[in-house]
């Protein structure tokens, strides 16, 4: 009941974010000093793109016990789907002034488009392959490792091996990507200019409303039966196999859908920061959203959200104030929540509240294995 | 070349090493139709082998297993095996410990094991009948809500006969089900898997002689990975190499 209550708090909270931003700055802008300047606007919605990340990671490994350290990967690939569609947005805008090709084509003295840049010029196409890329990859990397049987640890390494590869890959300038400045000088979305505050204010609604259907989305499924062989595969993999389920088939499904909205949260991300580039594929970063996750409570989506949001609000007061301090705080937070917090915030904000009722606390349906 | 059996589960010259040592060793047992058979032997014996080749976890190294007389076991996996419709009972308890009870049946529960059936399956009122009925004829109805970690080993031990019963398999290989039983719930046990017996072809690996004397069904006695005896229990007991080897003197 707590930790029911916990949650619905936590989807509260999300959706009261959406309504005020959508009251302040899109009904009433004109009452100033309670709309968020874009500033602010910006940095909310990168919170919410990581914590739809988060969603995604849970929803294997806190779910299945896929722990994978490759996730940055498909962000990134979603968030280099919405790069080439703003890219080719630019049109004549460019350095250089070519009317299809982006400047760092012109540059490399590159005759026409490479054919896999065909089509996003159409935001419908870039739409799909938000979804496609990180989903293909996700379900061809899958298949041939759930159906080897590779897991645990060695599942994890291969695919921090997966993103490295593709961080070395997207650092070449042949590979057409833009290479190490990946892509950037976007100027519109949609045709509305990007720097506008409008947009700003609509790309973070969009992230909140996606988070939100990401939310509930993975809890509807999980709440399925196909949630509970997940989970049964998490717990007893060989058990769920003797019992006749094709155990590789569920994790693949799983693994696929994760890696979609890991994409989706990069499309969202990129046109709020305005830049894409290698450095998102890099096997730290796909380790960085590990400990949103286990800091906010592993096994629980909506710990997941809030770990994501609670460690990247963190990650900017102490960028900005302690620069110097902030990876011991990182450092120290994980270190506390694989000490004291087995379950993360939420899980310890459950016992918290159970405590205070003077129940015991009954052994969760999400605690970890 | 497949031999013609009549066998429901017909093993032949079965032979297992593992780093040379030799877990079976030209093993050689069949089980007719609806028959109940007690396997026993020493720790080391090869009856958890047997069962985990006979289940697709362990692959021989020489020798037949069918089922059914035509589907080769030593080249489907456990998930094939599964659906073929031999059901396992491990002998450590392994329910899903974060899910419930009623879980647990759901899980086990006989039908179609895709992912998309898994996502748009809805419980019809049978569904609910049968689990309902597994779980007060194990003893569970009270604990249907708990969770599987939150059950005492007996228990465990009895959702696991339950979830073997509603996969509906038509062999029952059942690992050891009476450890951690009170004497009264091991005389329970015995007395259900004797009334599977006939419906189904019921395999029970034990340690505990006086559950094997309670089942009163054929006995096959395993020593280094062979048979040694087979017969009524007085038979075999009555056999100079199993006093040797096993009952000891």
């Amino acid at each position: 009941m707590i930790g029911l209550r916990l949650r619905q708090l936590v989807f509260a909270s999300i959706i009261a974010l959406i309504a005020y931003v959508f009251l302040a700055n899109v009904m009433f802008p004109a009452s100033m000093g309670v709309a968020l300047d874009s500033y602010s606007l910006t940095i909310v919605g990168k919170y919410l793109c990581f914590a739809i990340l988060a969603v995604a990671l849970d929803l294997v490994w806190g779910y299945c016990g896929i722990l994978s350290l490759g996730h940055a990967a498909f962000f990134s690939l979603g968030g280099y789907a919405m790069g080439m569609y703003l890219m080719r947005q630019i049109g004549e805008r460019g350095t250089y002034g070519h009317p299809v090709l982006p400047d760092f084509m012109v540059f490399l003295n590159w005759e026409q488009l490479p054919w896999f840049w065909y089509g996003f010029d159409a935001f419908w196409f870039a739409g799909l392959m938000i979804f496609f890329a990180p989903g293909i990859l996700a379900f061809v990397f899958g298949w041939f490792a759930f159906r080897s049987r590779v897991s645990g640890v060695y599942l994890s390494i291969i695919t921090q091996a997966l993103t490295y590869a593709l961080m070395l890959a997207f650092f070449r300038n042949e590979m057409g990507f833009g290479g190490n400045n990946g892509l950037t000088d976007f100027k519109d979305l949609l045709g509305y200019p990007l720097t506008s505050d409008g947009v700003r204010v609509w790309l973070m609604l969009s992230s909140g409303l996606a988070l939100l259907l990401s939310l509930f989305l993975c809890q509807k499924l999980l709440a399925t039966k196909f949630g509970r062989v997940l989970v049964a595969v998490r717990d007893s993999e060989s058990r769920t196999r003797f019992l006749g389920y094709r155990v590789e088939h569920f994790k693949l499904v799983a693994f696929v859908m994760s890696a979609m909205i890991a994409g989706l949260a990069g499309a969202l991300y990129v046109p709020q920061v305005g830049i894409i580039n290698p450095g998102e594929f890099s096997p730290l970063a796909s380790i960085e959203v590990v400990v949103w996750v286990a800091l906010g409570g592993r096994g629980s989506l909506y710990g997941a959200a809030l770990g994501a949001i609670v460690v990247n609000a963190a990650k900017t007061f102490f960028t900005g104030f302690y620069p110097e301090a902030w990876l011991f705080f990182l450092g120290a937070m994980f270190v506390i929540s694989t000490l004291y917090l087995p379950r993360g915030i939420l899980g310890a904000l459950e016992d918290l509240a159970q405590q205070v009722k003077g129940k015991a606390p009954k052994l969760s349906q999400e605690g970890l294995s | 070349m497949i031999p013609v059996t009549r066998s429901v589960l017909y093993l032949d010259g079965l032979s297992v090493s593992f780093d040379g040592f030799k877990a079976l060793n030209n093993l050689s047992i069949d089980l007719a139709p609806g028959e109940l058979r007690a396997v026993i032997g020493p720790n080391g014996a090869g009856k958890s082998t047997m069962m985990d080749v006979v289940t697709g976890k362990t692959r021989p190294d020489e020798g037949t297993a069918l089922f059914l007389g035509s589907h080769d076991l030593t080249v489907l996996d456990e998930t094939e095996i599964a659906n073929l419709g031999i059901g396992r009972k491990f002998q450590k308890p392994s329910v899903i410990e974060t899910l419930t009870v009623e879980e647990n049946l759901e899980l086990a529960l006989a039908g179609n094991r895709s992912p998309w059936q898994a996502i748009m399956q809805i419980l019809r009122p049978q569904d609910h009948r049968s689990m309902n009925e597994v779980a007060s004829r194990v003893g569970l109805t009270d604990a249907l809500d708990q969770l599987g970690g939150a059950l005492s080993h007996g228990q465990k031990q009895w959702l696991e006969i339950g979830m073997l019963l509603l996969q509906e398999p038509k062999v029952l290989l059942v690992d050891e089900p009476a450890a951690g039983m009170t004497d009264s719930e091991t005389l329970k046990t015995a007395e259900l898997l004797k009334s599977l017996a006939g419906e189904h072809t019921v395999m029970v690996v034990e340690h505990d002689m006086e559950f094997v004397e309670a089942l009163g069904c054929k006995v096959t006695v395993l020593h280094e990975g062979r048979v040694l005896a087979e017969g009524s229990l007085p038979h075999v007991s009555s056999n100079n190499e199993v006093i040797d080897v096993y009952l000891g003197r």
